[in-house]
């Protein structure tokens, strides 16, 4: 009777024998083509000299006020920053899926048997003032159900 | 700038193969596992834009590819449906794996095998096996504990050796 450890050692010969195909000629030279895009250098935004007065500087900070208050406004309101215009400037924004769990099946609005998932999702905002450099991060962590009425099991 | 896109180029060409095979276990098809993988390299990229734009550890990317086929599944899940009897019909050779060597019977029956796993086990085989990604990245990457994913790796083996062990008995049977 051959041992666990042997079991799995068997088990992951023969997986070692399967490869994963390439992406498609098209596809790679389709993202190939867009890191070309990405990585080309975009246009340059020039500040001037805003900061260069007290007045100015007051302007600056009534300005963050704003978009602080105007960029908090819109999370809680409207759920999608758009504050680019405004002092602070979107630099990055990603969403992570923080954990799913299944719901088992389930019937939709349809009539569709499906396989439902609760997914708890993490969006990390980051904005910067160029002028002042001062960064914010906003985290909104939204809970979705997501409904699968395909089962993953035709290829 | 050019060689930013040219180490992004030589990354997507090491790791292509592995996101994509990832990719499958959250679309229908191969086409749509490929528009996952070119979303998560978007993504990706802006994401790592504050980084310096180096290329992105293989656990972020596989928890992107797997955040873009769940809102993939929430806005198109009906179309999809409709199209998947088309493709299934037209694409019978679409397939994950391929085996290396020709007439390898155990390996063709494991790739139908492991196509045919639970998802929350398959994608810690492929993340473990075609990744690379030790328990403790694939725990992060589906926000588990590194036991659950051991757990979940052990018990597809087990599975497999089943299906392994019925390839074997049928063989002698055969004989």
């Amino acid at each position: 009777m051959p041992t666990d450890a042997a079991r799995v050692e068997a088990v992951e010969a023969v997986l070692a024998r399967l490869m994963p195909p390439a992406l498609s000629h098209g596809r790679q030279s389709d993202i190939e083509a867009m890191l070309d895009g990405l990585a080309a250098p975009g246009p340059v935004v020039e500040g001037g000299d805003l900061a260069n007065t007290k007045l100015n500087r007051g302007f600056m900070l009534a300005g963050l006020a704003a978009a602080i208050t105007g960029l908090l406004a819109v999370v809680f309101f409207a759920g999608a920053p758009t504050v680019s215009s405004l002092a602070f400037v979107l630099t990055d924004e990603s969403e992570r899926v923080e954990s799913v769990e299944s719901e088992e099946w389930q019937e939709d609005s349809t009539g569709a048997v499906g396989h439902a998932y609760a997914v708890s999702v993490k969006k990390l905002s980051h904005y910067k003032d160029s002028e002042t450099g001062i960064s914010i991060q906003i985290e909104e962590t939204r809970k979705e159900t997501v409904f699968v009425s395909t089962p993953i099991s035709h290829f | 700038m050019d060689t930013l896109a040219q180490t992004w180029k030589l990354w997507l060409a090491e790791n292509g193969p592995r996101l994509l095979l990832f990719a499958r276990g959250w679309s229908n098809n191969r086409q749509d596992a490929e528009d996952l993988v070119q979303d998560a390299i978007l993504r990706m990229w802006h994401h790592q834009a504050d980084k310096g734009g180096i290329t992105p550890d293989l656990p972020l990317v596989f928890s992107t590819i797997r955040f873009c086929g769940l809102s993939h599944h929430r806005s198109e899940s009906r179309r999809r449906k409709r199209e998947e009897s088309v493709i299934y019909l037209n694409d019978f050779r679409d397939v994950w794996l391929d085996p290396v060597l020709e007439e390898d019977e155990e390996a063709t029956v494991l790739r139908e095998a492991v196509q045919n796993l639970s998802q929350k086990l398959r994608e810690v085989v492929v993340m473990k096996f075609w990744g690379g990604l030790t328990f403790l990245q694939i725990s992060e990457t589906l926000a588990i504990s590194p036991n659950t994913a051991a757990s979940r790796y052990r018990y597809a083996i087990e599975q497999l050796s089943h299906e392994l062990r019925r390839i074997k008995e049928d063989r002698r049977h055969a004989n």
